[in-house]
Order: structure tokens, then sequence, then C-alpha cells
């Protein structure tokens, strides 16, 4: 199980809260998931999933690193870095705005890669929340960006 | 650039140095917790996990996933090597190609809180094709399980994904067997190799004993016969006799159930004898031995697709 999905976890779990808080939280992830196994339903759905609900519930213990990370990031002078580098400031400005459900919806959807419904049930929320609050959490990362597609 | 992929982009792929630092703080962690008891849930098939004590033996370990082997008991190596005997003159297996494996299993498994198990029915049926190494069919009652995790086999081939590629890989010699099937588990971790190899065989007997060959499951019980912690537990299913053995780890232990009238394997079980749990009897079923969170027992045959 570690092998298969701690890289997955890290990632997402390092975007939100840097690498040294990552390893604690994914670390506590696999054992609470070991502790908790009985509460794993397989026909409510793949590991992954679940293990993700767990780390995100494990980061929310962090959320203070989390806005404070954000906000050092967005905190760089634009005149300072190049223009790539600049576009990741306005993302990380957007992202430290958003509510912690938008944001963890936001990024179980674009870093972990779970669909609509994987996310609600990573998080324990109805579907339709995590449409609206996906929505509204796209539009503000567009706005920062300056980009105006629609979702993909 | 889409919003997504610049949200993507504050990502950075983890580095090798990151996975292994988040592994060894798990072995950290976890001995922060030692001293808490484990609770087992017994699984059919896929995550690893497991059970029992048996009350006269004591595991001892020097430090995280190291093992200071105890002996098995005579008996349960003297019934391993009889069984083997017996194996060995059993019946020929001719249909080798495209042959599947169907294991219909009935039992009871808890469903369990930090405190107490309820024991649960569970009744099961599976297919699985020893020559591809795949689950074909996987079900509970009217459930489809196959998808689930469950149904999740490892992408080689190995123990917990036999095949019959793997299994005449394997060496004959008993003790050489018996390293190959260790090193096939991997390491000691939260448990012992033979802890975890004991589950595995159980679980690997549930996918395909009956395609073995006489002498390939004479080899195997005479190697098994080698792991250390086993004893012996006497049960009687639908008035047929059947014995446990079961293998210790700390609080827990796995067993792997044998008719000893033929050799074959025909269950498993978990026992927790620890007594932060409590388990609560099937309403109705039959009355499982103390401790005892699971126990199925299966019947095996042959089929083709």
């Amino acid at each position: 199980m570690f092998d298969k999905h701690a890289r997955d976890l890290l990632r997402y779990a390092t975007q939100r809260v840097g690498e040294s808080h990552a390893e604690d939280i994914v670390a506590q992830t696999f054992l609470t998931a070991y502790e908790q196994r009985h509460r794993f339903d397989a026909s409510r759905g793949d590991l992954l999933p679940w293990l993700y609900g767990i780390c995100t519930n494990l980061l929310r213990r962090h959320r203070r690193d989390e806005i404070r990370a954000l906000k050092a990031v967005a905190a760089t002078k634009l005149s300072d870095v190049d223009p790539p580098t600049g576009q990741n400031v306005d993302v990380a400005r957007a992202l430290a705005s958003l509510s912690r459900r938008q944001r963890d919806v936001l990024l179980l959807h674009a870093i972990a890669g779970l669909e609509y419904a994987e996310v609600a049930a990573a998080l324990g929320i109805p579907l339709g929340s995590v449409r609206s609050a996906l929505h509204r959490a796209r539009a503000r990362i567009r706005a920062a960006i300056g980009e105006s597609t629609g979702e993909s | 650039m889409n919003d997504l992929e610049a949200v993507r982009r504050l990502a950075a792929e983890p580095t090798d140095e990151s996975v292994a630092r988040t592994w060894y703080r798990i072995t950290k962690l976890e001995a922060k917790r030692a001293p808490r008891r484990r609770r087992l849930v017994p699984a059919v098939a896929g995550l690893a996990v497991l059970a029992v004590v048996a009350a006269s033996l004591v595991v001892y370990r020097m430090g995280q996933g190291v093992l200071f082997p105890v002996a098995s008991a005579p008996e349960a190596v003297a019934l391993l090597n009889s069984m083997a005997d017996l194996a060995e003159a059993g019946p020929p297996v001719f249909a080798t190609h495209g042959l599947l494996v169907r294991t219909e299993s009935h039992g009871q498994a808890g469903v369990c809180s930090p405190t107490s198990c309820q024991l649960e029915p569970q009744d099961r049926e599976q297919l699985y094709d020893p020559r591809q190494g795949q689950m074909v069919k996987l079900r509970d009652g009217e459930r489809d399980l196959l998808g689930g995790s469950w149904a999740w086999l490892p992408p080689e081939e190995g123990i917990l994904r036999p095949t019959f590629a793997w299994l005449t890989s394997l060496p004959i010699d008993r003790q050489m067997l018996l390293a190959s099937l260790r090193k096939s588990v991997g390491e000691h971790d939260s448990w012992t190799v033979d802890h975890q190899l004991w589950d595995a065989m159980g679980q690997f007997y549930a996918y395909c004993e009956m395609a073995l060959s006489p002498p390939k499951r004479a080899q195997l019980l005479r190697a098994l016969a080698g792991v250390t912690g086993l004893s012996v537990r006497d049960l009687v299913v639908d008035g047929v006799p059947l014995v446990a053995i079961r293998q210790t780890d700390k609080d827990s232990g796995a067993e792997i159930i044998f008719d000893p009238a033929t050799g074959y394997a025909v269950g498993r079980a978990s026992v927790f004898l620890g007594d932060s749990v409590t388990i609560i009897p099937m309403p109705g079923g039959p009355q499982l031995d103390k401790g005892v969170m699971y126990q199925v027992t299966w019947k095996q045959t042959i089929t083709m697709p």
C-alpha cells in the first residue's frame, strides 16, 4: 500500500504544507488507515480516495502552516520574478484566499486527480457541494491568472 | 495554461529521499504507538492483516522489526509433515490450461469499532485464474466486489499473486523453498515475516490450492513446517473435525484451517487474544472459539471458463 500510494499522497501534502510537514502527515495517514482499516468500505470506492480523505483531515491541523506558506509565496514581489513564477505567485495568492473546503476540493481534484465523486467520498460531503466549491475555487484561480476558459 | 494546470505547477514531484524519510517516520511513529494493543480485522483478500496469540507462546522483539524467533509447537510441525505425506499421495491434477479455481467460502467476519467486534455472516464466491494470476470473479452474495480493494492483486507474480509460472520457479528443497516464500512476502515490519507469510499462505490457498500438483502441495507443507511460532487449535465445522494451525505474533495470530484427513486447506481464521475488544457473537450463528473475530471455511473446485 505504501509503495503504491505514498508518492501520490506526498505530492498532494507537500504542495499544501511543505515537505517536512508532509512527510509526517503522510506517515500518520498510513498509520491511521491501518488502525481504521475496518472502516474502509470497498463498495464505496477505491482505497486511494479514502487515504486522501484521511490525509486531508490531518492537514486541517496544519491549516496555519498552509496559509503561511501560501502567503509567503504570495508576498513575493512580482517585479523580482520571471513571468512563469509570477503566475505561481498569483495562484498562491488565490489559493490562500479560498475557504478551507474550496481549497480541499480544488487540490484533491487538481493535484490528487480525484474525480468529483471521489472528492465527495474523500471529504464525506455531497457531490453537489463538491461541484459548487470547485466551481467557485476555479473561478478564483482563473481570475487570478487572467484566464477565461470554461471548466475542463 | 488553464487554471488546473496553474495549480498543478505549484506541486513539486516528491523526491525518493522524501519517500524514504516518510517510511522511516512511519516506523518511528509506530514505535511510539507500540504500547497500544493492535486490533485486527480479517481480510479475505488483499490488505494485510491478522491475528492471534497462542497463550503458550511468546514472541520477543529486539527493537523495531527484529524478531527473536520462537519455536513452533512440535504437534504443529508433525501435523504439517503428516499432511504433506497425505498431499503427496493425493490425486493428480490434469487440467492446467484454461482452468479456473472456484472457491466458495462461508463463515463469520467481524465488523469492528475500537472497542467491539460484531460478527456477521460472510459468504463469498471467487474465481481465480492461476495461469494469468487474475481474479476473474469475486462476489459477496449479490454484491460484486471485483474492482474493489478486496480484489486488489499486486502487479508482480508471487505469493500474493500466484501463477503457474511462479509456482514452477520455486525451489524444491524445503529450506530453500521456505527462504523463497519468506523473501516473497518482504521484510519484518509491523509484523514478522513469518506472520506475514502465514497470512499470505492462507490467501494463497484460498486462491488456487486445488490447482497444485500433489508434489507441489507436499513441498509447500513441508517448507511451512519450518515457520516459527506455530501452534494448533482443534475445531469442528458442520460436524467435520478440522485443525487450525496458528502463527502467533504478539497478541495476534493468523490461522490456516486444514482438513487433517486430506491435508487440504479449507479455511482461514483470525483471533485476537487481548481484552480491549469485545467480540459479539453473530445472532443465531454458530459460536466461535474465544477471541475468533474472523473464520471462514471454503470448498474449492476446478472449473473451466
